[in-house]
This record gives C-alpha cells, sequence and structure tokens, in this order.
C-alpha cells in the first residue's frame, strides 16, 4: 500500500494556444497521504477547480505528473481512467450532482452496479452507509424530496460506497447551512481518520477546522503548503465555527 | 437491477407516452400493411389452396389464372384419368366477366364466374354464410364482399354473359382484391362464356400428393403423345406463382408505405432519446465521472431505446390486432391478416428502428466531458 495516495508533481494545466492561452494551473506540486485532510484554498479563479479535475483523471495535464496510490494516470486511456475513478476515487460535489430520477438509496449504489457488483449486495450495503449517516427514513425518497443538507449525506454515501482511497470534493458545504456544513465535515473526518484521504477544495473557513494540511493557490499557482496543529492525535476537532 | 435507463424514461411520463405512442403507431403502420400484403395473398390464393386439386393443367406457358389465358379441349378428364398415380379428374371453366347487378340500376362490376362439378363440388365454394352450397342451372352463388358491396341477397339476380342468374347462395373468403367469384353449373358456364367444347383446365387430385410432381410430367408426357401441349402445375407451384404476381404487383407501393413507417419509428424514438439524452448531460457527465465507462453509457441508451420500441410495440400489436378485426367492417374488400410471420418482421423492424435511433444519442455521450462536473 503506497503512503502517499496521491502525488502532484509539476503539473502545468493550459487552456487554448498561443495569444489566447491560459495557464490555470502552472507547476503545481503536492501530494496527500492517507488519514490526510487536505484543503485547497484560494479565490475563485485561482485553478482550484482546474487542480481537482487534473488529480482525479478528468482531465489531462498539459505537462507534469499525476499519480494515485503510485500509478502513474496521465498516460492513462479513457477506460483506465474511468477504473482507476471507480476504484480510487470518491467525489462530492458543490450541487451534490445526484441523478434525479433515482433515490436516495439508488443513487448510492451506482458505484457498485457501474462495478458490476449484483443488486441485493449493492443495496444492502447502501442501506448500511445511509443508515450510518441518519437517513435511514429517507433512502426511498428521490433527490428532490430530499433537503440540501440529505443530498449532501446522499452524495458522500455514494462517494464512500465503493472504498475508494481518496475523496476528491469541490466545494462540499457550500450550499448548506453552517450545521449541516459541519455535519458533512464530520462525515468526511470520519472517513478520513478510517484511513482515506481527502482533497477538499473550499472558501469556506469552516472547513479550515478540520484540516491537517492546506494548500493555498493564487493565479494557478501554489502558494503555500501549510500543516495545521489545532488538533488533537485522536481527531478530535479543536476549534469549530 | 437498478436500471438508470428505465428510471430516466419513466421519470418523465409524459415524454415516455407519446415516444410509445409514436412507435406504436409506426408499428401499426408497417404491421397493418403488411397485413394488407398477406391479406391480399391469403384471399387471392384461397381458392387454389381450398380447391381440392393437386395438379392444375392448362395450356402450355400457364403461369397464373389473371395473366395467362389457358384454353383445353373437353373431354380430356379421361385421358388424365388413365396415368398412373391419378385419383380423379374435374373440369374447369373460369373467366372475369363483366357481370350486370340487376338491382342497383344495371351497374355493372367484373366477377370472376367459375363453373364447377356441381356432383363432386371440386372447384365450388368451401363456406357458404347463407343459402345453398350447390348451384343448379339458372343460379349462381355470390361472394359476401360482392354481396354487401352490390346490397345482393337470396333470390336477386344477376346478368352475366346474356345469362340471368339467381343468387341462391352466399359464399365467404371468395374475393380477390378487385373482383370476386361467383360459381354456377358448367353448363352455365358454357353459356356465358360461349365456349362449348373448351375448358380452362382440369384439377386433378393425384393418390399420393408427395409424388404430385412425378404425376404431373406423366400427365404431361401422356397429352403430349396425344399432340396436346400442356404444362401442369402442383397447387403449391400455382400458388407460388400467384404470389410473384402479387408481389410484383403491390411491392412497388406497398415497400415505400413500410419505409415511411420505419421512419416515423426511427424519427419518435431518436428524437426521445436525443432530448432525453441532452436533458440528463449533467447526469450522464456524473457517472462518467465516477467510474462509467463508454460500454456502461452505451447500454443505458441502448436499454432506454428498447424499452420505447417493446412498449410502442406491445401497444401497437394490440391495436393493430384490433384494426384488423375492424376494418372488415368498415372496408369488407379488405382483410388484414396479422400471422407470425407479419407479427416477428415487424418485430424485427422494430429492433433495428430502436438500433439505428440509439446511434446518434450514443454517439453524444461519448463526447460528454466528464469534467464538466465541477462546473456550476
Amino acid at each position: 500500500m503506497n503512503e502517499k495516495i496521491l502525488e502532484v508533481t509539476n503539473v502545468t494545466k493550459i487552456y487554448g494556444s498561443g495569444r489566447t492561452a491560459v495557464k490555470a494551473v502552472d507547476n503545481a506540486t503536492f501530494f496527500v497521504s492517507r488519514g490526510e485532510l487536505v484543503l485547497l484554498m484560494g479565490p475563485s479563479g485561482s485553478g482550484k477547480t482546474t487542480l481537482l479535475t487534473l488529480t482525479s483523471g478528468l482531465l489531462k495535464p498539459t505537462s507534469g505528473s499525476v499519480k494515485i496510490d503510485g500509478i502513474e494516470i496521465t498516460g492513462l486511456s479513457q477506460r483506465e481512467l474511468a477504473r482507476i475513478r471507480l476504484e480510487k476515487i470518491g467525489f462530492i460535489f458543490q450541487h451534490f450532482n445526484l441523478l434525479s430520477a433515482l433515490t436516495a438509496i439508488e443513487n448510492v449504489m451506482i458505484p457498485l452496479i457501474i462495478r458490476g457488483v449484483n443488486e441485493k449486495e449493492a443495496r444492502k450495503k447502501a442501506e448500511k452507509i445511509l443508515a450510518d449517516f441518519g437517513l435511514k427514513n429517507r433512502m426511498n425518497h428521490k433527490p428532490e424530496d430530499l433537503s440540501g443538507g440529505e443530498q449532501q449525506r446522499v452524495a458522500i454515501a455514494r462517494a464512500v460506497i465503493s472504498d475508494p482511497d481518496l475523496i476528491i470534493a469541490d466545494e462540499p458545504t457550500a450550499n448548506l447551512d453552517s450545521k449541516k456544513g459541519r455535519e458533512v465535515m464530520e462525515l468526511i473526518h470520519a472517513m478520513v481518520k478510517r484511513g482515506k484521504a481527502a482533497i477538499i477544495a473550499s472558501h469556506d473557513p469552516r472547513v479550515e477546522d478540520f484540516a491537517d494540511r492546506i494548500l493555498r493557490m493564487e493565479d494557478g499557482r501554489m502558494k503555500s503548503d501549510e500543516r495545521r496543529n489545532n488538533r488533537k492525535k485522536n481527531g478530535e476537532v479543536l476549534a469549530r465555527a | 437491477m437498478v436500471s438508470i435507463a428505465r428510471k430516466n424514461l419513466f421519470h418523465e411520463k409524459g415524454r415516455l407516452v407519446i415516444s410509445v405512442g409514436g412507435v406504436a403507431f409506426s408499428t401499426m403502420l408497417i404491421m397493418i400493411l403488411i397485413g394488407v400484403y398477406y391479406g391480399i395473398f391469403t384471399e387471392s390464393t384461397m381458392y387454389l389452396r381450398k380447391t381440392k386439386a393437386d395438379l392444375w393443367v392448362g395450356q402450355e406457358g400457364i403461369h397464373d389464372t389473371w395473366h395467362t389465358y389457358s384454353l383445353l379441349p373437353r373431354g380430356l378428364n379421361k385421358e388424365i384419368d388413365q396415368v398412373g398415380g391419378v385419383k380423379d379428374v374435374h373440369e374447369f371453366i373460369g373467366r372475369a366477366v363483366r357481370a350486370k347487378v340487376s338491382k342497383v340500376n344495371d351497374k355493372e362490376e367484373t366477377i370472376y364466374i367459375i363453373g364447377f362439378d356441381t356432383k363432386s363440388g371440386v372447384g365450388g365454394p368451401w363456406e357458404i354464410v347463407k343459402g345453398k352450397r350447390t348451384p343448379k342451372d339458372g343460379q349462381t352463388i355470390v361472394d359476401r364482399v360482392f354481396a354487401i358491396r352490390n346490397d345482393i341477397d337470396i333470390g336477386d339476380k344477376i346478368e352475366a354473359g346474356g345469362v340471368e342468374l339467381t343468387v341462391v347462395g352466399i359464399s365467404k373468403d371468395t374475393f380477390v382484391l378487385v373482383y370476386s367469384y361467383a360459381f354456377v353449373t358448367m353448363e352455365d358456364a358454357e353459356k356465358i362464356f360461349g365456349a362449348k367444347n373448351f375448358v380452362n383446365y382440369y384439377l386433378v387430385e393425384v393418390d399420393n400428393p408427395f409424388f404430385a410432381e412425378k404425376t404431373a410430367d406423366s400427365i404431361k408426357n401422356r397429352l403430349e403423345t396425344l399432340g396436346i401441349k400442356v404444362d401442369v402445375l402442383t397447387k403449391q407451384k400455382f400458388i407460388d406463382n400467384h404470389k410473384e404476381v402479387i408481389d410484383e404487383s403491390f411491392s412497388s407501393i406497398l415497400l415505400p408505405l413500410v419505409f415511411i413507417g420505419f421512419f416515423i419509428g426511427v424519427t419518435v424514438i431518436g428524437l426521445t432519446l436525443y432530448t432525453a439524452t441532452l436533458e440528463k448531460m449533467k447526469e450522464y457527465a456524473i457517472l462518467k465521472a465516477i467510474g462509467a465507462n463508454e460500454s456502461f453509457m452505451t447500454r443505458i441508451v441502448l436499454e432506454q431505446a428498447f424499452t420505447i420500441a417493446m412498449l410502442g410495440f406491445i401497444v401497437g400489436l394490440i391495436l393493430s390486432l384490433l384494426a384488423a378485426n375492424f376494418i372488415p367492417n368498415i372496408a369488407p374488400e379488405f382483410y388484414v391478416e396479422i400471422n407470425l410471420q407479419n407479427i416477428a418482421m415487424t418485430l424485427a423492424s422494430i429492433v433495428v428502428m430502436s438500433l439505428v435511433a440509439a446511434l446518434i444519442p450514443i454517439r453524444r455521450l461519448e463526447s460528454i466531458e466528464p469534467a464538466t462536473v465541477f462546473q456550476a
């Protein structure tokens, strides 16, 4: 098992070419280890989201290297990348991104269904996770019938059901009130403390309290990589908003 | 298994109903058109199939009873009867003539007069819906469609070739697309056609239908030794020849119409899938982002296409069966035959339809960029 679940080395992403070329990410280098919750901060347009898409294999960098669990992903085919995302990464999005036609439990089952797990097994696992997340009575509701906080918890359940090594989250608390936002971060934090790793792009200062490290970006460049010391070893958060 | 395809389809019930309705209409169009074709074929060859004749002996060069004319001297039945394998021989006189339907102001209509052996009944009507089965001189049995169309009933009179005939029976399944059969005695047929010493065909029953072709050769050879050139066709060959004529006459009309039905189906399924795909682009991008590969995505579109197609097919089949039963009530000359072959052909069309319709949405899905999931 590789201790560094994500290794990003000298990654650059340029959109367009010639005069219209825009350097969205400029020579970024960082890593995320198991058991670490890394926060990616920076103003709008600083390149946070682009960096997340590069680290998840959804975009190919113009140059540089991205390794997930030791596997260099920049040269992989779309099919291989899909497999890496399915097995190694769990996604959490700002707008929850649940499938509107499916119920909460069906949404959670999706990664397992894509993997070919039989329905009975997938349903059992999804039921357990949703119950753990306090959604036992909301499993058969469609996203439109769930509150924002509930939808995000469903999204987290979907992200972790396949037991991925890395959670990639983009503004997971942005559409939630402070209580719900904290609940969501506690769930992600709990996953990380079970040996997963997470990289979260966020503007939300509440998220800082859960971070082991904070990466700050500006104009596509990595400005700082700061380790947080305001945490107890057992993972209990000291400072909360 | 949780089916994203079916969930997506049933999530938009209004659109699903419209799509299924469109495919059902397309199914109905294709099935009714094929049914009309089969109906024409069945009606047109019913006489050949129902008549107890394993072989048709006609003048050399005969192909069918519509386009080629056969005239043979009378009395050959004794010669034919002596050929090995022949069980019985019957004379047949038949031709299309204009008949006056006296009840409707001297209105004329083409009917195919058949003179048959009233003693054996071979060559005569096989199903009577009203009146007698066997006519005497001066009497005729007319077809049900002809009777309905001309408001003719038992006791009414028609006139053909200057011979007045009283309707004594009404037969069923004796309508051949453009005219119907009217059955008379051999004597009346001779009077109507003015051909006393000739028949058109000899109808031959054989001992063993398995050796019918061999018997046909023997009949041909025997008559040739008498200087009479004939062609002897088996029942199946004669039926096939008639089918050939129907194919030549109607395929140029029916095929474009079937194609239109197919095109409507492809368009309906294609537009539904394409619209559904466009509307759910973000959700498909999510699936791709979380690890669905191209084949998983393709399966979703294909399953949607097949679901619409199959639902449409089932609805279309039910409507077609209802229409096939209803159409003869308003247009008795139309017989729509929905048989297993018709159903299989339509089903195959619908399956191909859904595959063709799924092509563009599949290509569209391939082009979805999963990175868009991070966009607001």
